[in-house]
């Protein structure tokens, strides 16, 4: 099940996102976004990255971006995370 | 101490003065200024691009009166949003919109669209222009909300001008008002400070002197963005080595706001560093809340001077007794909060929640309660809020409360889960109410009997002992609504007394409520005596609860018993004391006096006199259906159609009903005069027998129905449609009659007068047919005995000229001499002649019976005029009688026209 790496199967698994934006926050913010992961790139801009719960979380995170005025570069939706074991997931699916 | 009550509403609808301190901006405001000829402003900006600096600015010198609404996350319901529109336009037009206010707060609401077309309305007629602003529409712009601003737009009145500001695009077709050219759209580009504009801001309204090569650089690092200019000139203010700090701040790629805050905070003395990061858990900022929530004293004379030193801080009333910080800076406040006192963010919280309980602000103290996670304390304020929640009817934000709490919490909590099952009620999610009701009572049972260890009395939780004590009753409320609304009235009746013997003779409410309960049920099981007492008493109570809305609601069912009692004159007054109740209550009018003036038109219809019966249609008609209940637009059609069949415009009184049919909704009350028996009985009229009798057949009716009050209308139907169709035939006619008898016997039995006097008119018409005058002579004076007293016409008059017939038998035979006068007199007018010519219609002859016969056959013309002995002329007579009478015009119609009545 889990063989195609386009769209995760289950609809309501967690999606990655990786979320690009001008300037850089400090670490305080890292709780301000859920947990996501706060990493500063060398050209003046921040890459944010992590698990979203689903769409309106996505929205919910994006409308920060513009309640804080902070300019959007990108977000790109990441393939599913390689160091998740895979036989794990085989086992779950399984299990189902 | 006088504390100022928490001005919600003011405070949003609160004009934010411009600044003293302030860059002009003349540019921009021109803009505005020639955009008031279009319908609508955007100002679609980022945050702190100005926005709402600029319409202050604009506001105050605007020559037209300015209405304003501050959105925020709370107004996302499109019913609160056109509460604050109303409520907005008052400022400018005093006792604008009272109409509105009071459908809005009706129960049920009517439709979204109705409401916002009587705002619309009630716009057109302000006399002069003015403006409209919805600040921060963003906060506030779903699908429902664009939805109904649209609409606005769409059809907005000339004297309107509305600006929107929000930080995103709403959702309302702008290419196309873009392209109309009814849009003025700011955006960032249009709001960045030019380098002029920064120049000035900077030195001359910040007070530093900067060099043109700084505030080129400032400019480029914060590209004109108005918030980021304002930061980093609040973090100079005072600052020896200015060039080094623009230059550190240019260089660095930091979120602007976040290194500026960082900056201004270190430069703040510890007290007021900490007053900044520790109220930044409030919505909004009050001296003496400050302290509470700070430990520090002064709070008031503070936020005067971060007002004066440009702390971002927003002032919400004239007085300076409310504030806000700017979201922006107040979001990055929280952050930091977060990260420097994470320890101390519920001790906070919860000082907050005890300054709010204390000045009785449920809604602050359970948020701040919930927010501090400290449970029972939310669970404490959020039973002592369920009576006002109660009475506001604010279901829904009690459920987010309870539902934002441990389970265990509830659990444990008697009054609280009571007060839960009450809001899954009032949202219509009945299957959970249940378990909470049950939860409730476990401890209730536990209470009286002996405390096992489990449920010991130290496990059960309450505020208030006497809220306690009366959930037995409470409970019992619940219930019997529940078993009302799903149509188990056993149960009902059950609970509803349960109720009547658990509630103190003082909680009216309550025992009004159940009193009314039990009087439906009466009413739907046809014991009208009972139910007109418990209906009255129920009325009385909820009056004297100050329930003014459901005690004019239950004028209507109170009449309609009256009615059916045969009472008229009982009837006609409880419509005009429910008239003279909601005038009590100042203008306008309030929800329901449309159905009054409707009850008054039938009334009027049945005593004969039209002009008054079409006035009083036509005076609720003025009011709208936004003042009637929520049977209002079937009932007014019933009434009206009714008003033409008495005229004799039996097409147009079809037409209506059917519109009525489809308008006919519940609202709990028993359907004893379904709308299809109405058509039934205007088909008759019409001689269209095969779809009267249709419906009979549909209805499932027979005469050998048992009888029962909820089907009698429809029983005296049915009882019509057989006398028509058989006229002639003595056997159908005596069963017909014997059909009568007991109905006339059912409806005397339960003192069902209204019913009882036409039964008796259609034995007196049933005899009448069977040119037996004098047995129809004796139903004919009962009626007429019955009827005197009140007063009816129309009941008589209606049946045409078979009763003009035996009311001229009754007047020579001396039965009621000056009422029969009277009746008589009522037969000239109103077209009931003709009416009466139409809804006698005439029977088939004998021949034409056999012409009839053998139009079924196969035979042509001439073999059917030999087979009967006749010319071919006379056939052609005959079979164009036929076709007359049964309003056809073909041989094939008129056999399955014959076919149909035969199945009768």
């Amino acid at each position: 099940m889990n063989e195609t790496h386009d769209i995760p199967d289950n609809p309501n698994e967690p999606e990655r996102y990786e979320i690009r934006f001008q300037g850089y926050l400090g670490d305080r913010w890292a709780d301000g976004f859920e947990g996501l992961r706060l990493n500063q790139e060398p050209d003046g801009t921040s890459i944010l990255t992590g698990s979203v719960a689903d769409q309106p979380a996505l929205y919910g995170l994006l409308r920060r971006f513009r309640d804080l005025n902070l300019r959007l570069i990108s977000v790109i939706r990441l393939e599913p995370q390689p160091e998740s074991p895979p036989e794990i997931n085989r086992t779950q699916d399984g299990c189902q | 101490m006088n504390i100022p009550e928490l001005p919600v509403l003011s405070t949003k609808l609160y004009i934010p003065q411009p600044r003293t301190r302030l860059v002009s901006r003349p540019r921009l405001i021109e803009r505005l200024k020639a955009g008031m000829g279009r319908k609508l402003t955007l100002i679609s900006a980022s945050a702190g691009f100005g926005k709402t600096t600029l319409i202050s600015e604009w506001a105050a010198g605007c020559e037209r009166p300015v209405a304003w609404v501050s959105l925020d996350e709370r107004d996302k319901d499109s019913l609160r949003l056109l509460t604050l529109l109303v409520a907005a336009l008052q400022t400018i037009e005093q006792h604008f919109g009272e109409a509105v206010m009071r459908a809005i707060q009706s129960q049920p609401p009517p439709e979204a669209e109705s409401m916002l077309t009587m705002l619309l309305n009630e716009i057109s007629t302000i006399p002069f222009e003015f403006v409209l602003v919805l600040d921060d529409y963003h906060a506030v712009g779903d699908r429902q909300i664009d939805h109904t601003i649209a609409f606005l737009v769409e059809h907005l009145p000339p004297q309107m001008h509305l600006v929107i500001a929000t930080r995103e695009n709403p959702q309302l077709s702008l290419s196309r008002f873009r392209a109309g050219g009814h849009l003025t759209e700011l955006r960032d580009t249009d709001l960045r400070f030019t380098a002029g504009e920064a120049a000035e801001f900077l030195n001359q309204v910040m007070g530093l002197h900067l060099s043109a090569e700084d505030i080129d650089a400032l400019d480029h690092r914060t590209e004109g963005w108005i918030a980021g200019l304002q930061l980093a000139a609040l973090s100079m203010q005072g600052r020896k080595d200015i060039p080094a700090f623009i230059r550190s701040f240019a260089g660095d790629n930091r979120y602007i706001v976040d290194y500026l805050v960082e900056e201004v905070l270190q430069r703040q003395p510890a007290d007021v560093r900490n007053f900044l990061l520790q109220t930044s858990i409030l919505d909004r900022l009050h001296g003496p809340l400050c302290d509470a929530v700070t430990g520090q004293n002064e709070g008031a004379v503070r936020l005067q001077s971060l007002e004066q030193g440009s702390f971002f801080i927003v002032p919400l009333d004239d007085r300076r007794q409310w504030y806000r910080y700017h979201h922006l800076f107040g979001e990055v406040l929280s952050i930091h909060l977060r990260t420097d006192q994470p320890d101390l963010i519920p001790e906070l919280h919860r000082r907050a929640s005890a300054w709010y309980g204390r000045h009785g602000s449920y809604a602050e103290a359970i948020g701040h309660a919930l927010a501090a996670e400290d449970f029972p304390r939310a669970a404490d304020l959020i039973e002592q809020a369920w009576a006002t929640m109660r009475r506001n009817r604010q279901e829904s934000a009690v459920l987010g409360w309870i539902q934002a709490l441990p389970k265990e919490i509830i659990r444990h909590r008697p009054v609280l889960s009571v007060e839960y099952a009450w809001a899954l009620l009032a949202v219509g999610q009945v299957e959970g109410a249940e378990e909470r009701l049950r939860d409730a009572e476990r401890w209730l049972e536990n209470s009286s009997l002996d405390r096992t260890p489990e449920t010991s009395a130290t496990d059960m939780c309450y505020v208030d002992e006497e809220e306690f004590r009366r959930l037995p009753g409470t409970i019992a409320g619940y219930r019997a609504a529940y078993a009302q609304a799903m149509g188990d009235i056993p149960a009902a009746i059950t609970y509803s007394k349960r109720v009547l013997e658990l509630v103190p003779a003082d909680d009216h409410l309550r025992r009004g409520a159940a009193a009314a309960l039990l009087g439906l049920a009466a009413w739907t099981s046809g014991d009208l005596q009972e139910a007109y007492r418990m209906f009255s008493e129920g009325m009385a109570n909820v009056r004297r609860a100050g329930n003014i809305s459901d005690a004019i609601g239950g004028s209507i069912a109170l009449a309609d018993i009256n009615i059916a009692l045969g009472r008229l004159r009982q009837a006609m007054d409880i419509f005009q004391n429910g008239l003279l109740l909601a005038a009590e209550m100042g203008t306008p009018e309030m929800r329901g006096t449309a159905d009054m003036y409707v009850g008054m038109s039938e009334l009027s219809r049945e005593k004969g006199d039209l002009d008054a019966a079409m006035q009083h249609l036509h005076r609720s008609q003025e009011l709208g259906e936004q003042m009637g209940l929520p049977q209002y637009p079937y009932r007014w059609r019933v009434a009206m159609a009714r008003i033409r069949q008495s005229q004799g415009d039996l097409d147009g009184a079809l037409e209506i009903l059917q519109e009525a049919e489809q308008r006919y909704v519940g609202d709990f009350f028993p359907n004893v005069r379904p709308v299809s028996a109405l058509k039934a009985r205007v088909w008759l009229a019409l001689n269209r027998w095969g779809e009267a009798a249709e419906w009979a057949h549909e209805q499932g009716l027979s005469t050998s129905d048992d009888l029962h009050y909820l089907r009698e209308f429809e029983h005296i139907t049915l009882a019509r449609v057989l006398l028509h169709r058989h006229p002639s035939n003595l056997a159908h006619i005596q069963k017909t009659l014997g059909f009568l008898e007991r109905l006339s016997q059912a409806a005397s039995d339960s003192g069902r007068t209204g019913s009882q006097i036409e039964v008796l008119i259609l034995q007196a018409l049933a005899h009448h047919s069977q040119g037996d005058m004098s047995s129809a002579l004796a139903p004919l004076e009962r009626a007429l005995t019955l009827a005197e007293p009140e007063r009816y016409v129309r009941i008589f008059a209606d049946e045409g000229q078979p009763m003009a017939a035996l009311l001229e038998a009754a007047w020579h035979g001396g039965i009621c001499p000056n009422y029969v006068r009277l009746l008589l007199l009522s037969f000239g007018k109103e077209g009931s002649g003709s009416a009466a010519k139409k809804a006698v219609g005439e029977p088939l002859s004998e021949r034409e019976r056999d012409v009839l016969r053998l139009l079924k056959t196969d035979l042509s013309g001439p073999e059917i005029a030999r087979e009967l002995h006749v010319s071919l002329n006379t056939l052609r007579t005959h079979t164009k009688n036929i076709y007359d009478k049964l309003e056809v015009n073909n041989r094939r119609a008129a056999v399955r026209r014959a076919e149909e009545l035969d199945d009768l």
